[in-house]
């Protein structure tokens, strides 16, 4: 892989690396369960970005549904710490794999079909949330409407109340999730997911299986909000329907990734730190509102104005370069 | 030309609406051979070829391609059996080099290859089409023939068997017909069947070995090109053009775009 | 009649009314989107604005509705130029349109929580008397009743969905916005004034926005998040009833609050959007108007076929 193959990176990767692993304890002293719980939160959006990123940004197909499989994720952690006596680590793969396999099956029918392009698609994947928001608040098993409460459960053990294991947790998933959308990008998998975005029909006729590759990518991107919704069950300490599915989920990640650049591996990486840098620094009653604002303002600036993203700026000042 | 017949259109019939694009047509292209597809505009071509390459599902019909039905099989498919086209306004990866845009037919086609072995191929499938300086620049750099020529390498890394091409001259000034020429004498060497869609009856009848027209969907006449020009079917079709006789066999493009350039009362739109 | 059938029957009533007062949003959504091309999501979050404006005319500075219309449907237009003003400056797409408007969307729910704070508030305390008692049906319906905001808002909405369509259909305005929206350079060349008449058609439609707001201030209270709870069936009702119809979104947003309604009272209530949203997706999915078109064709098709001859539809 490209990026690892000179002296230069391998230092540089080094020294993040060790300070990334440092991290907790140094901050430890300076007095900072603020600062880990801020740097899992950037974790968690930057694996929520990218994961969005490496199947929207990529292929085109923007999903608003992103936040029902973050919420599916948080919803079977929750439910099999409460309702079974499962541990903590058991329920990530199982978070993972309730959130693909939606993702799976709402894919192999709606990738079929050729009125799902564009908007319709996106509305369609926001209509998806909906849905699953109602079931599970109808399902007793899941939610039932009262909620959930996980403090107590069993299977939480040591990870409970445990800020700094949940950052080295979330620190490994957002790992391994921009690893996967940087060996995506640079693989035939990457170019088959671009000819998607550029011209679907004609990258059919060169012999892309372009449902297999749609099914899969999306399956894949639902699979680690899932994952990163353990973690975050463990977090919130409680669920509610009306915040875990809330709209305002799936539209972050977009934002972030599209403010970072959607058209790069690395571009939602720099949205989800910008912005939920920007959210989390600046919460403090009416400020919140007002930065609120802020976001959606960057955010529609940027759409305007750089459509491509940070990240697409980088990549034209590398060409030119 | 082995006559062994490739690809079978049996009774196609290609309905949008109550619109009927192809009705009934039927056509059968033999191994090794040159076939041009002709007719007046909105006669059938361009939909006869999204049918055979599996872009849209005729309404009824089979399509049976070396003895084996293909009839509704998805694009990619019929790309790994061996049916490659190009379109008639080219239509490459915008956000791909003109190196990727080969590369990924090459990586996909019958023959996965990894990125690094497709990326070798591609600049040798751009070296025989003339554009291998071009490789890594954005295909925005690139003009109309050099479009036209990057669709035919990106179809010609499908490794095919049948190659549809849709009016892969349309819009080219003469020097750049004759380089299109020989490039498809040059392809047609190889070994590929190629079918040929073209306003330029010209360069058709120059080309072709055999020469079918369409017309309202249907076929109305088939057989060597100096027969089919002088069908009293086929001149009644084209009603409103005046036809002077045969154009000579070996006309070079340039005397039969003159020619044409007299007789033609039609716009180059699709057909 | 027994005490159920009232039941069924009055909350059936009750859906119809009260889509259709989402009905009037969703007409405004239905014609952008069909006209111009634009998914304006933040129409929900106009028609919110016009409510909270509409508050604050009415309770805190103790105007008429009347009045506070007339107040807030300028402005509304206002907003609605303005915002098309920006789409055509930067050539949006539709797709592109859906994500700023979603970006509006939150932008303005936090400008209402700031300036209205999040309380839920309501113009109760404002309204005249007449719109508070409910209205009984005559004899032999008496048990049924309809609240004046609900009858008032119902009709609004088939006038205005009427005078839209006649707009639309019988005007040479009209026809011009049409011929525009199904081909933007054909018409121009034939002189219609494209900007223009898109800036008008938005103006128009955010005003429809404005009293909109209006009617929904009159019959509920308001928070900041109201829009978002509407946006699901306001986007199921655009799409079923027809991209640029407004009859058609009315008639969508109607009949999917009955069908939700008519569901809690026979069913849990909480199960009620599943319903809404599964019959969406499944439209969507199998396209009945098409494959009713396909079928009709296909029979036409098979006649035709039966008789073969160099057919001369061109």
């Amino acid at each position: 892989m490209t990026l690892l193959s000179d002296r230069r990176s391998w230092i540089g990767f080094g020294g993040a690396g060790l300070l990334l692993a440092l991290y907790p304890p140094l901050i430890g002293r300076i007095g900072g369960d603020f600062w880990i719980t801020l740097a899992f939160q950037i974790f968690l959006w930057v694996t929520l970005a990218v994961s969005w990123n490496f199947f929207s940004g990529y292929s085109g197909y923007a999903s608003f549904g992103h936040g029902a499989f973050f919420g599916v994720g948080m919803y079977a952690t929750a439910a099999l710490l409460v309702r079974t006596n499962l541990p903590f680590l058991a329920t990530l793969p199982l978070a993972g794999l309730a959130a693909a396999a939606l993702a799976w099956l709402v894919g192999m029918v709606v990738f079929r079909l050729p009125q799902f392009r564009d908007e319709l698609f996106s509305l369609l994947t926001l209509a998806m949330t909906f849905i699953v928001a109602t079931i599970v608040n109808n399902v007793d098993w899941l939610d039932g409407g009262g909620g959930v409460f996980l403090r107590q459960a069993e299977g939480i053990g040591g990870w409970g109340d445990n800020n700094v294991a949940l950052y080295y947790l979330s620190l490994v998933i957002a790992l391994s999730c921009v690893y996967l959308a940087y060996a995506i990008y640079h693989s035939r998998w990457g170019q088959a997911l671009f000819a998607i975005r550029d011209d679907e029909d004609v990258a059919d006729g060169l012999g892309v299986p372009t449902i297999r590759y749609k099914v899969g990518t999306f399956a894949l991107s639902a699979f680690f909000a899932g994952v990163i919704g353990a973690p975050q069950a463990l977090f919130l300490g409680y669920l509610e329907t009306a915040t875990v599915f809330a709209v305002t989920t799936p539209l972050l990640a977009l934002m972030m990734a599209i403010l970072g650049g959607a058209s790069v591996w690395y571009g939602p990486i720099i949205g989800a730190v910008i912005i939920t840098l920007l959210r989390q620094l600046l919460t403090a009653g009416e400020t919140a509102v007002l930065n609120q604002m802020a976001i959606g303002m960057v955010f529609i600036l940027s759409i305007l104005f750089i459509p491509q993203g940070i990240g697409g700026i980088i990549q034209e000042r590398r060409r030119r370069g | 030309m082995s006559g062994a017949a490739l690809l079978q259109c049996d009774r196609i019939t290609m309905a949008f609406g109550g619109l009927l694009a192809l009705n009934q047509a039927s056509l059968a292209i033999h191994e090794g051979e040159i076939l041009g597809l002709v007719g007046p505009n909105g006669s059938g071509k361009t939909t006869l070829i999204n049918v055979i390459s599996g872009q849209y599902r005729p309404t009824s019909g089979r399509i049976l391609f070396q003895g084996a039905d293909v009839t509704g099989l998805r694009p990619n498919r019929l790309a790994h059996v061996g049916i490659a086209r190009t379109y008639q306004v080219p239509r490459p990866f915008h956000s791909s080099t003109v190196l990727d845009n080969v590369a990924l037919a090459w990586m996909f086609g019958r023959r996965g290859h990894s990125r690094r072995e497709a990326q070798t191929l591609a600049l040798e499938t751009l070296a025989f089409a003339g554009l291998a300086e071009k490789a890594h620049l954005p295909v925005s750099k690139l003009n109309l023939h050099e479009r036209k020529f990057l669709e035919l390498a990106r179809a010609l890394a499908l490794e095919p068997k049948l190659l549809l091409l849709d009016e892969v001259l349309a819009g080219l000034n003469p020097s750049e017909v004759q380089l299109g020429m020989a490039l498809i004498r040059q392809i047609h060497q190889q070994g590929i069947t190629l079918v040929f869609v073209e306003h330029n009856v010209g360069a058709v009848t120059a080309l072709s070995h055999r020469m079918v027209v369409l017309n309202y969907g249907r076929t109305i006449a088939d057989g060597p090109p100096e027969q089919v020009v002088n069908d009293p079917a086929v001149i009644a079709a084209y009603l409103g053009e005046e036809y002077q006789g045969t154009p000579p066999r070996n006309a070079d493009a340039q005397d039969a775009h003159t020619q044409d350039a007299h007789t033609q009362g039609e716009s180059h739109v699709a057909g | 009649m027994s005490p159920d059938q009232i039941i069924f029957f009055q909350s059936a009533l009750n859906g119809i009314l009260v889509g259709s007062l989402l009905g009037i949003v969703a007409m405004g959504l239905s014609l952008t989107w069909g006209l111009l091309k634009i998914a304006n999501f933040a129409h929900l979050s106009f028609a919110l604005l016009a409510a909270y404006m509409a508050y604050s005319l009415m309770v805190d500075l103790a105007l008429n509705p009347v009045l506070a219309l007339l107040l807030i449907l300028p402005v509304m237009f206002v907003l609605g130029v303005a915002v098309q003003w920006l789409f055509l400056r930067f050539q949006v797409t539709t797709f592109t349109s859906l994500l700023l408007t979603f970006g509006l969307f939150i932008v303005l729910e936090n400008l209402i929580t700031f300036i209205w704070t999040a309380d839920t508030i309501t113009t109760r305390s404002a309204l005249p008397d007449f719109l508070r008692k409910a209205i009984r049906f005559p004899p032999p319906l008496e048990r049924f009743f309809v609240l004046p905001p609900d009858l008032l808002a119902f009709l609004v909405a088939v006038l205005l969905a009427g005078g839209i369509h006649w707009l639309l259909h019988r005007t040479a305005w009209g026809r011009a916005v049409r011929a525009m929206a199904e081909d933007p350079v054909m018409a121009q060349a034939y002189g219609v004034h494209y900007r223009r008449e898109a800036l008008l058609l938005s103006g128009l439609v955010s005003a429809t926005a404005g009293v909109a707001g209006l009617l929904i201030a009159i019959k509920m209270p308001l928070f900041p998040s109201l829009a978002l709870a509407w946006l699901g069936v306001i986007v199921a009702a655009v799409i079923l009833g027809g991209l640029g119809n407004p009859i058609g979104a009315l008639v969508a947003t109607s009949l999917l609050l009955l069908v939700q309604n008519v569901w809690s009272v026979r069913f849990q209530p909480s199960w009620a959007p599943l319903f809404a949203f599964s019959l969406f997706i499944l439209y969507l999915v199998l396209q009945p108007d098409q494959l009713w078109r396909q079928w009709w064709r296909q029979r036409e098709l098979r006649r035709r076929l039966q008789a073969p001859s160099p057919s001369s539809e061109r």
